[in-house]
């Protein structure tokens, strides 16, 4: 389901190891990423470079776990291919997370912040 | 516990019965196998002892016989074997006996054996008993779901309805018996008309549930109020995501949002305006020309706090036609795993473009069957096109 890597400052890198994040598996994705903000993680990139597709449900889980962290932390998403990428831009989300190419520039920015 | 005695052998009956009497079972007796077989389909007697040899229909040839009966309960077989022979038992397991005993049959043997039995046949009623309740169970509930699909298509327009100069003809597909889709289409006054498609994320009762709150909330009454307002000509779409948006921003709750389309015509500016709350782009297919795709987007409703949502518009006149779908189109995916995509979609349509609306709306839905390999869809498919004929 996902794949945790701890990276420098603290920043924590989950790759999404679904091909398609859909109301089939967005609950548990969800949870496990909430527990890991639960544990004191709140410097995410969350990494969909494995997910060809994602469904309103695995969006409203991506939206859920953005609310979550607030202002406690910081969101940034990486890897999205083309059907993600274009979920992204018809419902404005690129415009709500921080988006990046792969998981080094992602960590790059969140260091930074 | 009832039980039948098969035997062709006299003595033997006689021995057994006595037996299982002296220890309080009921005893029916039978001669040979198919006196076995009517005992058992006349009464209810959950055991069967019978010997493996006896003319006619023999012990293997019962309880193949048995097994093969629709008696509505289980009968445990206990076959009585001539010698310990470890074939008979082997040919005996295959036939359907439960268990078996040697001759000379043994008192303490036979009553352990029945006790074993009994546990048997109690577990086999339990179970058959739950399996009922879950039957009648699962009937209510899909009996409740018809009820809520009936209530939830009622809520839809009539598939096609002209408004002043232009024709709406829609369908709809739910992948299951109820749906997250709802849309509607509404007269505006002389000249001017305008529709809505929502679908709520999620699939089942839940998302059904909100799509049915939507459908009510957005009346024609509300329609008209939010979207031509009182005193100016100015058609306001967004007014409608932004009330919505307000409305539903606490009550979906858990992740849950809506994606929504309103659009709005003036036929005399030759205009549709619109605004996109993350409903998929619909399609502008004007006369001889490629479908192009409307709209580039917009914050779906009830998913983030203080979303703003925009108004755009675009030319429309006569002969051109709008086809507004739900995700369910574009997302229907190959055995493969390749969506239908926009851009076939947009060929589809294309192709289709002087054929009528309601003899496109049953094409696309088989293209999309086609597509998927399925009997039916993984998601609702919703579809309104709009064409404006004079």
């Amino acid at each position: 389901m996902i794949r945790v890597n701890h990276r420098s400052g603290g920043v924590l890198v989950l790759a999404v190891t679904e091909t398609r994040l859909t109301a089939a598996v967005a609950p548990q994705f969800k949870q496990l990423v909430l527990d890991q903000i639960e544990a004191g993680n709140t410097r995410l990139v969350l990494d969909l470079s494995e997910v060809g597709f994602i469904d309103s449900t695995g969006l409203g889980a991506m939206v859920g776990i953005l609310k979550r962290v607030g202002s406690r932390g910081d969101v940034a998403v990486c890897g999205l291919q083309p059907a993600a990428a274009q979920m992204f831009r018809l419902t404005r989300m690129d415009k709500v997370f921080r988006i990046y190419d792969d998981a080094d520039a992602a960590v790059g920015a969140l260091e930074q912040s | 516990m009832h039980i039948i005695v098969a035997d062709d052998d006299l003595s033997q009956r006689i021995h057994l019965s006595a037996m299982l009497r002296r220890n309080g079972h009921d005893v029916e007796l039978a001669e040979d196998g198919e006196e076995a077989i009517e005992a058992l389909k006349r009464n209810g007697a959950p055991v069967l002892i019978c010997d493996v040899q006896m003319p006619g229909i023999d012990g293997m040839e019962l309880a193949t016989r048995v097994r093969g009966l629709d008696l509505g309960r289980y009968v445990y077989i206990l076959m009585v074997t001539g010698l310990d022979q470890n074939a008979d038992r082997m040919r005996g397991l295959e036939a359907g006996a439960d268990d078996f005993m040697s001759k000379p049959v043994d008192q303490a043997v036979l009553l352990a054996r029945l006790r074993s039995a009994e546990r048997l046949i109690r577990y086999e009623r339990d179970l058959h008993s739950k399996n009922l309740r879950l039957a009648q169970a699962n009937e209510h509930i899909q009996a409740d779901l018809d009820a809520a699909a009936a209530a939830q298509r009622a809520l839809l327009p009539d598939p096609e309805v002209l408004l002043s100069n232009c024709r709406f003809s829609s369908s709809f597909t739910p992948s299951s018996s109820i749906s997250g889709d709802v849309f509607g289409y509404f007269d505006l006054g002389p000249g001017k008309s305008g529709f809505f498609a929502a679908d709520v994320s999620g699939h089942g009762v839940r998302a059904a549930l909100s799509a049915v709150a939507l459908g009510y909330m957005v009346s024609t009454e509300f329609f008209q109020n939010m979207v031509r307002g009182t005193g100016t000509d100015e058609l306001r779409p967004e007014r409608v995501a932004q009330v919505l948006d307000r409305r539903f921003q606490r009550d979906l709750g858990d992740d849950s949002y809506f994606t929504l389309f309103v659009g709005a015509i003036d036929e005399a500016e030759e205009r549709l305006v619109f605004c996109q709350a993350g409903y998929p782009s619909p399609l502008l297919l004007r006369p001889g020309d490629e479908a192009r795709i409307v709209g580039t987007g917009g914050v779906p409703v009830a998913m983030l706090p203080h979303a703003e949502f925009e108004r755009s518009s675009v030319a429309f006149r006569r002969g051109d036609r709008l086809i507004v779908a739900s995700d369910g189109v574009t997302e229907a995916a190959s055995q493969g795993g390749e969506l239908y995509g926009l851009e076939r979609f947009s060929e589809f349509v294309t192709h289709r473009q002087g054929f009528a609306a309601r003899a496109v709306l049953p094409q696309i839905a088989n293209a999309l069957l086609d597509w998927t390999g399925q009997p039916n869809l993984a998601d609702d498919v919703s579809i309104i096109i709009i064409d404006k004929e004079g």
